[in-house]
């Protein structure tokens, strides 16, 4: 069973958001994801945007590393964020990695690789979800396919469903949901 | 367009306009009916949906541009037509509410092509607005194409300026992690 083998790095955290009431609520979110739609034009944010991924008490730091790969693609601070995340101790951190990730593979089938270790995670919910994400991608999650394989052996009866379908959709034997009109 | 010119019932209006919007150029044919909304000062809210509408059939109506700008240029959008009493208002709702400003913005986020003074509106809600305002400004200001190195610049600003207060949430606010997103909080309930 994969459950359980991958060790999960023993890191408390205090997560920080902006205040609800302050002025930055909604905005920083919204101007992250913003210079990040506008791609590689937004090069001048970059240091800004590495700042913001790297600081682990900031909840918009996996916001912040969607927004880097848009504008130059994946580079090593995306990757430890993402990996950072995908292995903290606090499921919804995880969960929040695995979603930003999840919003990213539709755009870029590369972050898909990226996605695969979400497939170990000693939580059903996130293997789970991690599977159902990738679903959507159709034959564009070929790479997934062997660890999907291995969740269809999983310990959970809605991993190994999840994984039957996500199987299907790899194969092309399912119209993917992400191109439906 | 029958509906938008003869119907009494508001809400069959305003979902009409809407409808119309959704439509694009095809509605074409409505454009006199709505233009007309648009200079209608006893209907506030409508007058925004017609402009919402407009931008979505006729991006280029300069007329649309000039009238978001307008609206815009005050704090309120309903402080345009402040020379109007209260009961003139033919409208059962409230037209001044934050969310009427944020529809402008958007509005004015989809005229075509954008010129220095709508620039200078979005600009203006970008570092003046309330923090709604704020941030429709920031959505609509990462969708323009083609983006100049201002409008960067603007965003990084904003970036800076956003971050002046932080408190602490344990662990994921609620916003951040609602239960239609996050698995866990189908089990295991929300993050307080």
């Amino acid at each position: 069973m994969l459950n359980e083998k991958m060790p999960v790095v023993q890191e408390l955290e205090t997560i920080y958001v902006p205040g609800k009431d302050g002025p930055g609520w909604g905005l920083r979110l919204r101007v992250i994801r913003a210079l990040g739609r506008i791609g590689p034009a937004a090069h001048q944010a970059l240091p800004l945007l590495v700042e913001e991924s790297e600081n682990r008490t900031n909840i918009l730091r996996f916001d912040a590393a969607v927004a880097i790969w848009r504008i130059k693609g994946p580079s090593p601070v995306v990757l430890a964020t993402f990996d950072n995340g995908l292995h903290n101790l606090n499921i919804q951190i995880r969960e929040l990695a695995l979603a930003r990730l999840s919003d990213l593979s539709i755009e870029f089938p590369e972050a898909v690789p990226v996605l695969l270790n979400a497939m170990n995670d000693p939580d059903r919910l996130v293997r789970w979800w991690a599977v159902e994400s990738i679903t959507p991608l159709g034959t564009n999650a070929w790479l997934a396919m062997a660890k999907v394989r291995l969740l269809e052996n999983d310990a959970s009866p809605m991993v190994r469903f999840a994984a039957t379908q996500a199987l299907q959709a790899i194969q092309g034997n399912a119209y993917p949901q992400a191109l439906k009109p | 367009m029958r509906v938008v010119e003869h119907d009494q019932d508001f809400w069959v209006v305003n979902e009409a306009i809407v409808a119309l919007g959704a439509i694009g150029p095809p509605a074409q044919p409505a454009l006199p009916q709505l233009l007309n909304l648009l200079t209608n000062q006893s209907k506030v809210w409508l007058s925004h949906r017609a402009a919402w509408a407009l931008v979505g059939i006729d991006p280029k109506n300069s007329m649309v541009a000039s009238f978001l700008v307008n609206a815009l240029a005050v704090p309120w959008a309903r402080s345009t037509y402040e020379n109007i009493s209260p009961a003139d208002f033919e409208e059962p709702i409230s037209t001044a509410g934050h969310y009427e400003r944020w529809v402008l913005i958007r509005a004015l986020g989809r005229v075509q092509p954008q010129t220095p003074e709508t620039m200078a509106v979005l600009y203006r809600e970008l570092e003046h607005g309330e923090y709604g305002s704020q941030a429709t400004a920031a959505v609509v200001l990462g969708g323009l194409h083609p983006v100049t190195s201002e409008t960067v610049t603007k965003l990084i600003e904003a970036l800076r300026r956003s971050g002046d207060e932080r408190l602490p949430a344990d662990p994921v606010p609620a916003w951040m992690s609602p239960p239609w997103i996050s698995p866990s909080c189908w089990t295991k309930g929300h993050a307080k």
